[in-house]
């Protein structure tokens, strides 16, 4: 006998029944890739990270069900130790296949890893997010050899898939209890290598011992006898069941095992979280908790029908013709019960225990905390109970169940998140695998898998996957967008204006004590690019797109100096608005709606006191010295290319009109100051060319920005939208806006800008009569949040009177 | 007599392979009914197909006078059913699968149970994972016997069983038989089946070669030697009431399996020329099976007739024939 023949032989056999998982590790790792780069690329790093660390968690789990429980269930391992073989070289061969799989699954998740990371621009770094790998290999070979030592020690292989469940939990939960400050990473990575190292000696004996002759011992001959405290007593009582009952007593005691260990799986990190009120446990617990409940949901699931499935069990009640919607049912019973009992002490626990069991809130929050577990449970266990029906082989479908478990709700929270589908659609995609299995239960009985078989199921499958899609489906091929042609035109528009295109800078009268940061409001209001707005930072690195503007730093910082009046500090505030607005002409107070309030309150103070105390020279200089800041702050907002900007004029403008119309404006201002505010309020061209310019820039900002922008936004302006899935089309939506807004701007007539008006309030989604004047000015959040309900009001045609010298008070 | 079960030109066909093709059959009521075929011929896709795991590409059949396409979960809680490889819950002990089956039947079950596990001696506290082959064997037949079906199938029950049991059990359906229950076997144990079969039907290639009741069977096929003194010479033909089965030549001598050949046909082949001599036998069934599946090439045909073409030297006969040759 040719040895090495013979280990190359193994081999080939070895990876062959590895091929499949592998491959399908592979193809399930790209979908969730896939669907993690159309939801949201930038916010699922733990996701991501996940993915990477559980594909080969996954495989590493699974290769000893696949190699040794799959092989011993159909009979192959005993006529493989019939063979002239060593056993030590079966075992050698299977542990090797074992490890050079779970590199060959670690390559592809770090491809996979890698190319989403680079698809979805994250950074530069190939790990862009801290992920330890070295203890995630390290942990991957501990669960390798706990899975070839539980699947050698314990003959059935659903068992000892828990078994290996088990000890990852315990040893997860015993190294969080017992990290040690200051040496934990040392002390995780002995741990774990001494833990392998010992679970490969007991897998070693325990593969000798399964490939050895049998020998009769004495707890073989209790198991031949088959002595039990859970079945004896009603069966000596000879007493006849009625089919129900004696069909979940089937189930009950068939997979008492399995249902034992996965209530205790479920319940343990459940009730160690709920002991605990102050949730002080170590950080990877809560983790860890998570992971084994939902592994154990996933299981509850695959031991529906799995449990029947080996050899062909289900055909003893076939051979019957026991009813299928009787199987089903009593099926499902055990493992629907367990759950309801999962949920059932959650709520007790949760009622005990939450943080806000004594705020008013306690009973919103526990109903809030079981609903959301409930619905998590139901999916989980919904689409596992399916996926066993399909899948005939038990090994398989326990290492699946999680898989699939996972990307089940993964497409859930893309469905709620980025397709926007509503709830109870999502609720009623989740009743469609238990109709597909109801439905297939007669064909899953009879072993018919035949076409009928495979095409209905794959008929619910598209079901399930299709009809939280259908609402964002109908807005996609219903949603209306811009023509082509004013594509071209803005486009054109776009690229001749960004020359022009002048960036607003920050005027501010915050102290040194506060910095720049602190504009957050800023950033969420603008939208602007290098302030969390619409355009990434890759994008400003490269040069950005057409129009883009940038929010320059303030020059300088208010410094209020010490022991000084009122008075004093109102005159340095001015004199430091001045500066800056000397400084540059696009100077704007954008954020810190505190610069217009002391503007034009400087200015409304001065006209009172010169109305009421008379006209002094110090009164009527600070009255021009204000309005002569607005007009500069006017004259500024509208040379940039920003919508936010230009509301921002419009609003000071609007001031001033009021302002002009009050009696004794003109002898305040004097001759040349008033003429400036009449030229300026009288520039109607000038006025809707600024609006054009900043639509266009702000539109093109919002087509070259990446495809996931969190909101719709134009120029800053988030553009409230109705309908599912309006986040994947927000370009055409914003494009049909800024079209609109553009039909609004360039109406010739009236009839025609109300119809426009009325077109543009529909896709802007607020009331057309709704105007965007409010109590607060300078209030940069006021109103409706459309910058265009200010636009031809009542201040706009007096603004117009003045142009035409037709200005009456 | 009503007929149990009629089957009517049932087809199956998978991908790449014709399993049935045009499958007659007629199993009358309190009969014990054997179907025979080589591994491949359809056996079990009848059996299948009758008792609705399997629904047929074409024809119609019934069972217990009912569709098994649509009346299968009726049928098979009619009928005892035991496969080639039957399905128990290896995790049960013999008397806990027993109670637990008795609860999907009417009363008397198990008791009825009961008797056949102490008859065939199985131990009752066992787990069926433990049991023999052959003792599983007995408790797939004891479960499947004891709701006393009005009929039972049973697709090759003894293989596995010790010969004593597989003969008493073989005898167990004569006595059922008696008692208006219908017995359909589908087995290799030619032999055994010969003891006990009213009725036999052998399918080769998916189709019904031959179809009768044990008595005219064993009445009107025998096998025949033809002694001849050249091994060149062409023999002439049998009359038009004379089927060949088969036909096997070893040197100066023919020999066939051949369906009703009387006094008056071996009289006629006697006095022709270059005939030495001609022997007579009634033919086994396992020589008749043999004959359906080995000598003969199955050629689809309306009524499945064997006679030979008149005109035709015998001795070609053996790789056309099995078609409705008429002379």
């Amino acid at each position: 006998m040719n040895r090495r023949l013979v280990l190359k032989r193994l081999c080939w056999k070895e990876f062959r029944q590895l091929w499949p998982l592998i491959v399908m590790l592979a193809v399930i790792g790209l979908l969730f890739q896939v669907l993690v780069l159309i939801s949201d690329p930038s916010s699922t790093n733990l996701l991501r990270n996940l993915l990477f660390l559980g594909l080969p968690g996954l495989f590493a789990a699974g290769v000893g069900a696949l190699l040794v429980g799959q092989e011993r269930d159909s009979r192959t391992l005993h006529w493989m130790a019939s063979l002239p073989i060593l056993k030590q070289d079966i075992i050698r061969v299977k542990y090797l296949a074992a490890i050079v799989g779970l590199a060959s699954v670690w390559i592809v998740s770090f491809v996979l890893y890698v190319v989403s990371n680079s698809v979805s621009r994250i950074g530069q770094n190939v790990f862009p997010y801290e992920v330890d790998i070295s203890y995630g290999i390290l942990y991957s070979i501990f669960l390798l050899t706990v899975s070839f030592a539980t699947a050698w020690a314990i003959r059935s292989t659903f068992v000892g898939l828990l078994a290996l469940a088990g000890i990852a939990l315990a040893y997860t939960l015993a190294t969080n209890l017992v990290s040690i400050p200051k040496i934990a990473d040392v002390f995780t990575s002995v741990a774990l290598i001494s833990v392998s190292a010992v679970a490969l000696w007991i897998g070693w004996l325990a593969a000798l011992n399964a490939l050895a002759p049998a020998s009769p011992s004495r707890f073989a001959q209790r198991a031949v006898e088959g002595i039990s405290f859970f079945d004896r007593s009603i069966v000596d009582h000879r007493t006849v069941q009625s089919p129900w009952s004696a069909l979940i007593w089937q189930f009950a005691a068939q997979n008492r095992a399995m249902l034992f260990g996965l209530a205790l799986l479920f319940f343990i990190p459940l009730l160690i979280f709920s002991l605990d009120p102050t949730h002080n446990h170590p950080p990877g617990l809560a983790v860890t908790g998570f992971v084994f409940a939902f592994v154990s949901i996933s299981w509850l699931g695959v031991v529906t029908f799995q449990g029947d499935n080996l050899h062909q069990r289900i055909r003893f009640l076939s051979d019957r013709g026991i009813a299928p919607k009787t199987i089903w049912l009593t099926r499902q019973t055990v493992p629907i019960g367990i759950l309801i009992v999962g949920i059932l002490t959650l709520a007790i626990l949760a009622a005990y225990t939450m943080p806000s069991a004594r705020n008013s809130n306690r009973s919103q929050s526990i109903g809030l905390l079981v609903l959301i577990t409930s619905c998590l449970m139901w999916t989980i266990y919904s689409v596992t109970q399916w996926m066993s029906q399909v899948v005939r082989s038990p090994v398989i479908a326990a290492i699946l169940g999680p898989v699939v478990a996972g990307l089940s709700l993964a497409y859930g929270a893309f469905a709620l998140d980025t397709l926007e589908t509503p709830i109870w659609i999502l609720a009623l995609a989740t009743f469609i695998p238990m109709i597909a299995s109801w439905r297939m239960t007669r064909h899953w009985m009879d072993f018919r898998m035949g076409k009928s078989f495979w095409f209905e199921h794959t008929g619910w499958l598209a079901l399930a996957v299709i009809l939280p899609a259908i609402p964002f489906f109908i807005v996609y091929c219903t949603y209306p967008s811009m023509p082509r042609s004013e594509w071209v035109t803005f486009s054109a528009d776009a690229r001749r204006m960004s020359a022009n295109n002048r960036n607003p800078i920050e005027i501010n009268l915050l102290t040194k004590k506060e910095t720049f940061g602190d504009l957050g409001s800023a950033s969420d209001i603008l939208g602007l690019p290098g302030m969390g707005g619409g355009v990434d930072d890759a994008e400003m690195a490269a040069g950005g797109a057409a129009g883009m503007v940038a929010v320059g730093e303030p020059s300088e910082l208010y410094e209020l100096p010490e022991k000084t009046t009122l008075a004093e500090e109102r005159e340095l505030q001015l004199e430091f608005i001045e500066r800056q607005l000397s400084a540059v002409d696009n100077a704007m107070p954008l954020s810190a709606y505190i610069v217009g309030k002391r503007l034009m309150g400087e200015a409304m103070l001065a006209r009172a006191r010169m109305q009421d105390d008379g006209t002094t020279e110090e009164l009527l200089q600070r009255y021009q010295r204000t309005i002569r800041s607005i007009l500069r702050i006017i004259r500024g907002a509208r040379s940039t290319s920003n919508l936010k900007t230009q509301q921002v004029a419009d609003e000071y403008e609007a001031w001033l009109v009021q302002e002009l119309r009050l009696p004794g404006t003109d002898s305040f201002l004097g001759s040349e100051l008033l003429a400036a505010a009449i030229t300026q309020l009288g520039d109607k061209a000038g006025r809707q060319n600024a609006r054009y310019r900043a639509l266009v820039a702000d539109w093109a900002k919002s087509q070259a920005s990446s495809r996931s922008s969190p909101d719709h936004t134009l120029g800053g302006y988030t553009i409230p939208t109705t309908g599912s899935g309006t986040r994947l089309i927000s370009k055409r939506h914003v494009s049909t806006v800024a079209w609109r807004m553009k039909q609004y701007l360039m109406a010739s007539d009236v009839e025609a800008r109300n119809q426009a008006k009325k077109a543009l309030a529909r896709e802007w989604n607020v009331p057309g009569s709704q105007f965007g004047w409010t109590a607060t000015p300078y209030s940069m959040n006021s109103g409706s949040g459309a910058p265009w309900t200010n636009w031809f009001g009542d201040w706009e045609r007096q603004a117009d009177a003045y142009a035409l010298g037709d200005a009456t008070k | 007599m009503s007929d149990i079960i009629t089957a009517n030109g049932l087809e199956m066909r998978f991908p790449g392979c014709e399993a049935l093709r045009g499958i007659n059959l007629c199993v009358p009521s309190g009969s014990v009914f054997a179907l025979l075929g080589e591994n491949g011929a359809g056996k079990t896709t009848l059996i299948r197909i009758l008792t609705g795991f399997q629904s047929p590409t074409a024809g119609q059949s019934t069972v217990c006078g009912f569709d098994p396409s649509r009346d299968a979960l009726e049928i098979r809680k009619r009928i005892g059913y035991v496969s080639d490889q039957p399905a128990l819950y290896d995790w049960m002990r013999v008397d806990e699968i027993g109670w637990f089956t008795a609860s999907f039947y009417p009363d008397g079950f198990l008791e009825r149970y009961g008797e056949s596990i102490a008859h065939f001696e199985v131990p009752r506290n066992r787990k069926i994972r433990h049991l023999s082959k052959g003792q599983k064997a007995k408790v797939a037949l004891a479960l499947a016997l004891a709701h006393d079906p009005e009929l039972l199938i049973l697709d090759e029950p003894t293989s596995g069983l010790d010969p004593h049991v597989r003969r008493e059990f073989m005898e167990s359906m004569v006595d059922r038989a008696v008692t208006g229950r219908t017995v359909l076997i589908s087995s290799h144990q030619i032999a055994e089946v010969e003891r006990v079969a009213d009725m036999v039907a052998i399918l080769h290639q998916g189709k019904v070669r031959l179809m009768d009741s044990m008595t005219n069977l064993k009445d009107t096929v025998s096998e025949v030697t033809i002694s001849l003194d050249d091994p060149l010479i062409a023999l002439p033909r049998f009359g038009n009431q004379v089927e060949v089965l088969s036909e096997q030549s070893a040197g100066r001598q023919r020999r066939m399996v051949v369906r009703g050949f009387d006094h008056s046909a071996q009289e006629s082949i006697e006095s022709r020329s270059g005939v030495i001599g001609v022997r007579s036998r009634p033919a086994s069934l396992e020589e008749i099976f043999i004959a359906c599946t080995r000598g003969i090439v199955a050629v689809p045909t309306e009524d499945d007739r064997f006679s030979l073409p008149s005109n035709e030297p015998l001795g070609k006969r053996s790789t056309v024939v099995g078609g409705s040759h008429e002379s």
